[in-house]
This record gives C-alpha cells, sequence and structure tokens, in this order.
C-alpha cells in the first residue's frame, strides 16, 4: 500500500513493490527539448503578435471584434476535454487497462476532429466574408498563429493515434514513456492554444 | 541482433570501421560549410537578406555598388553549400549504423541532401547571374532575381523537412545498445524539421517578424540551424571516438577475428 | 495485462487533480471570456491585464498536472515556471507599454 508522506503525493514502487519517494520525467528527457523548443517558438510568435498590436492598437481593436469570442471559447472547452481525456488515458496505460486507455486515447482525437471543424467553420466564414491574411497586420497574425497552432494539433492527433495502434499491440509491452510522451506534446498544443485564445481574442 | 544483409558483417557490434579519417573530414566539412557561409554571406551583402520593402530601384543600386563583393560572396556561397553535401554524407553513415535490415532511412538521407544542396545552390545563383551585368539590366528584373534567390534561400523548405524527420526518426528508433546518438538529438531533428515551416510566411510577408528579414523566418531559423550543425558534429565526433575505442579493444583482444 | 515494464508509477491524487484541473479551466475559460466581452469589468485594460494573468494561470497548470511536472525533476520544473514567467512578463509588459 503506498505511503503518502511525499511532498508531491507521488510514491513510485520498486520492481519488488518496496514504496521510494522520487521524481519522475515525463516520457523521456529528450523529447523535452522538442517540447521546449515548439513553447519557445510559440512565446516568440506571442510576444511578436503583443509587438504589432502595439503599433496599431485601435487596428487590432476593430479587427478583433469580427472575431467569434464564445466560439473561441468553445474551441477552448473541446481541446481541455480532450485534454482531460488524455490523461485519463495515461493513468489507464499506467495501470494495464489497453482497452480504457484506448477508447480515451480516441475520444481525444474527436475532440481534436471536433477542434479542427468549428475552426475551419471559423475560417470559412472568414474567407466569405473576405478577409484573408493579406487584409491588414492583425488578419495575417491570426491566420498564421491559428493556423500554426492547428497544424501542431494535427501533429498531436497523430501522435496519439501512433499511441493507440500501440496500445492495440498486445503482442509487446510498450513502454510507459511513450505513451507519457506523446500525451506531453498534445498537452503543449492545449496549452499554447489555452494562451492563444486569450491573446487573440480576449485582450482589448 | 538479426539483419537481413546476412554478410554484411561491416556493422556488426564491434565492427572494424574501417578507415576512419576520411570519415573524420566529412564530418568536419559542415563546420567548414558554416565557417564560409557566415562571411560569404556578409560579402554578398546577403546577411540579412535585402528587405523585402525594398524598391527595384535600391535593389539595382545595390547590386551595381556592389557587383564585385556580391559575385565574390557568391562564389563562396556556392563552394561553402557544396560541403553541405559532403557533411549529409557523413550522416548518412551514422544514419546507415542505425538503421536494420533494409536501409531505406539510409536511401532517403542519400538523396534529399542530394536534393537539399542543388536548392540551396539555388540563391547565390540567382545573385550572381543579377550581379552579371547590373548597369544594363532591368531594375524590375534584379528584383525580381533577387526575389527568387530569398525564397529559395528560405521559403524552398520541403525537402529540408523530410530531411531533418528522417533525421530525428532513424536516431529514435535505433535500437543498439548504447544508443549511438543520444535521444535529445534526435527530438532536436524532429524539432527543426517542425521550424522550417516558419520559412514559409515569407512568401507572403513582405516586412515583420515573418518576412524574409524577420526575427522569427529568418534569424530564429538560421540560429536553429547553427545549433543544430554544431549539435550534431560534437555528436557525430563522439560517436566516432567511441566506435574507434572499441575497434581498437577488438583488434587487441582478438587481432585475428577483426572484421574487415 | 501490463502495458509498462517500468517500475509502476502510483499516482494516489492525480485522478482527482486532473479532474479539478479541467473544472478550473473551464471556470477560467468563462470568466475569460465573459471580461473579453464587456461583461464585469469595464476598464478594458484591467479586464485584459485579468485575462493574460488568467491565460497563463491556466498554461501553468496544464503544465503541472495534465504534463505531470509537478512530480518532475527540479530542473524540468524550474525550466516551466521560468518559461510561464518570463513570457507572462514579456507579454504583460508589451501590452501595458502601448
Amino acid at each position: 500500500m503506498p505511503s503518502g508522506n511525499s511532498r508531491s503525493g507521488v510514491v513510485l514502487e520498486g520492481g519488488d513493490g518496496s514504496p521510494s519517494l522520487g521524481t519522475h520525467v515525463p516520457g523521456e528527457a529528450g523529447l523535452w527539448v522538442l517540447i521546449f523548443g515548439e513553447m519557445l517558438v510559440f512565446a516568440m510568435l506571442f510576444l511578436t503578435y503583443v509587438y504589432y498590436r502595439d503599433q496599431e492598437p485601435e487596428l487590432f481593436r476593430s479587427s478583433q471584434r469580427t472575431l467569434h469570442q464564445w466560439n473561441g471559447a468553445m474551441l477552448t472547452v473541446v481541446l481541455v476535454t480532450g485534454s482531460l481525456l488524455v490523461v485519463m488515458a495515461v493513468q489507464a496505460a499506467r495501470e494495464g487497462l489497453r482497452r480504457s486507455a484506448q477508447r480515451k486515447l480516441l475520444g481525444a482525437i474527436v475532440c481534436g476532429l471536433a477542434f479542427s471543424a468549428l475552426k475551419s467553420l471559423e475560417y470559412v466564414d472568414k474567407f466569405q466574408h473576405g478577409t484573408t491574411p493579406e487584409t491588414n497586420t492583425f488578419y495575417m497574425l491570426y491566420f498564421v498563429l491559428t493556423g500554426l497552432h492547428w497544424f501542431h494539433l494535427i501533429l498531436g492527433m497523430i501522435a496519439l493515434a501512433v499511441l493507440y495502434r500501440m496500445l492495440g499491440n498486445s503482442r509487446h509491452d510498450q513502454p510507459l514513456a511513450f505513451v507519457e510522451g506523446g500525451a506531453a506534446y498534445w498537452h503543449m498544443v492545449d496549452l499554447v492554444w489555452v494562451i492563444l485564445f486569450p491573446l487573440l481574442y480576449l485582450v482589448r | 541482433m538479426s539483419n537481413a544483409y546476412v554478410d554484411d558483417q561491416t556493422f556488426a557490434p564491434g565492427a572494424f570501421a574501417g578507415n576512419t579519417r576520411a570519415l573524420r573530414w566529412l564530418i568536419w566539412s559542415g563546420m567548414v560549410c558554416l565557417a564560409i557561409l557566415g562571411p560569404a554571406m556578409l560579402l554578398a551583402r546577403v546577411l540579412p537578406l535585402p528587405a523585402a520593402t525594398l524598391s527595384a530601384e535600391q535593389i539595382a543600386h545595390r547590386w551595381v555598388e556592389h557587383k564585385n563583393s556580391i559575385r565574390l560572396g557568391c562564389v563562396l556561397m556556392m563552394l561553402g553549400i557544396s560541403l553541405w553535401a559532403t557533411y549529409c554524407a557523413a550522416i548518412s553513415y551514422w544514419i546507415r549504423r542505425m538503421e536494420q535490415g533494409v536501409p531505406i532511412l539510409t536511401y532517403l538521407s542519400l538523396i534529399l541532401p542530394g536534393t537539399g544542396t542543388v536548392l540551396f545552390l539555388l540563391a547565390p545563383f540567382l545573385w550572381s547571374v543579377a550581379a552579371f551585368r547590373p548597369e544594363t539590366m532591368s531594375p524590375d528584373v534584379i528584383l525580381a532575381l533577387n526575389d527568387a534567390a530569398c525564397l529559395a534561400f528560405i521559403w524552398l523548405v520541403g525537402p529540408f523537412i523530410i530531411q531533418f524527420a528522417l533525421y530525428g526518426i532513424a536516431i529514435l528508433q535505433d535500437k543498439s545498445a548504447p544508443n549511438i546518438f543520444p535521444r535529445w538529438v534526435g527530438y532536436l531533428n524532429i524539432f527543426f524539421s517542425i521550424e522550417c515551416f516558419c520559412g514559409l510566411t515569407t512568401a507572403s510577408v513582405k516586412s515583420g517578424p515573418l518576412s524574409w528579414t524577420g526575427v522569427i523566418s529568418f534569424w530564429n531559423v538560421m540560429a536553429v540551424f547553427a545549433i543544430w550543425l554544431v549539435t550534431m558534429t560534437v555528436t557525430m565526433l563522439r560517436a566516432l571516438r567511441s566506435l574507434e575505442a572499441r575497434q581498437r579493444t577488438v583488434s587487441e583482444s582478438e587481432p585475428v577475428l577483426a572484421l574487415r | 495485462m501490463r502495458v509498462s515494464t517500468l517500475p509502476v508509477l502510483t499516482v494516489r491524487r492525480s485522478k482527482v487533480a486532473a479532474t479539478a484541473t479541467w473544472f478550473f479551466l473551464l471556470a477560467a475559460t468563462l470568466i475569460s471570456s465573459a471580461l473579453g466581452t464587456n461583461h464585469g469589468v469595464s476598464n478594458p485594460r484591467v479586464a485584459s491585464t485579468v485575462i493574460i494573468l488568467l491565460a497563463f494561470v491556466k498554461a501553468r497548470l496544464i503544465g503541472m498536472h495534465f504534463m505531470e511536472l509537478n512530480n518532475a525533476p527540479l530542473a524540468l520544473r524550474l525550466a516551466f515556471e521560468g518559461y510561464c514567467v518570463s513570457v507572462f512578463v514579456g507579454v504583460i509588459g508589451l501590452y501595458l507599454a502601448a
């Protein structure tokens, strides 16, 4: 029975069942080179956005009003729900419940698809109003930022799909590191959106 | 470790690596490439690239004024970029070591740098064409040639995206014990592959961070390229050193059985 | 059927923590969206500052509880916290400088 005396609430069970306190790198250490790299690129893009906003605040404010804030909120809810499902999938995988983990991964992928559907509706709506990345600086940044994020979401969904297949392969025991790693990448995509949405849609 | 190439003993554990001096030269050619490219681009006045907001007259004036240094810079760029091919050949050697069975990733790692070198060479070539007789050429033509060269330099990233992604995949799927390259280097390659997408906005954005003079689409990509190159060079040199050490151990302990 | 050949990581409170985080994220999204559509606070700069702050609080929570960085080695955790703080400072600094 794991004891609860650790600072972080985590107790590692050794191979022989003996408890030991410790830390755990989600996925593997090298993966965080990729994740932090991506986060840094997006950080630069966030700062770029605010920098440009400072140059033409009125233009940004008026253009921003054409965005559908509550649709953006919906996008956030969908993505965050997908993340919760991914967390639950990892927990299921840890307990050896492959099928359960697979179902939750599938749920997360469905969330990703729902996000994509809502996003494409947004884009189509913009194009129908004649708004393109060329229209002004705000829209250029809007399309580039959300487009780049969407691309990363697709990569995240592919990662989850690969994990789904891996978990279905009952011949081998898969290292938990892969499942955690794919999940970490998905969460990074979620994290980026959680900053991107308020910046683009809400900050006036 | 079973291998579809039954008699390919070259890469069996402890196998003789052959003459590693040539491989060492190839590995170092990457740093030489970088060392040449820096000054060459400064000479050709393309570091940073000429701003996309400049007029045809301004661009033409630059080419007329500095045509000699541009010509020299482009020659040096061409020579430096040719070393990109030799450097990637060194990488292919290691990809081959990491692969088991049919060496698909190795094949790709041989083809893609070939494509990449040609694409890379387009920029100095076009700039040289513009510098051929800039006095008599119409400024619009020089502008078009410069636009083409700048886009070739930054925007033409398709094969590179695949090349770095496959390097990453090859490094991460390496089942050797110990790993030939550290795992994080594989992830760095995947990161660089995705980074290359930053160059794509330059075909539509003419000013600011996403243009070909911008922080994100130019400087950021150049910086990550330099970091990538230094990392890969150091990693390959380390791997070569440990390979040579194992080779010495094998040949010292069983001189008769050292495999060629 | 065991998935992992590594020692089993037994995280007692993480299931509750994950769901609680999810609820918080939804609530924060609701509050931010309300503030961003002219409800509640009338001063746009104050509203936007709160919105930006909430954004980075949400990001940090995702890192801590979803990415499980709260159990990670100190270096990784500090790198992440450092990221959240510095990007927040950068964004809020640039925003307020306008």
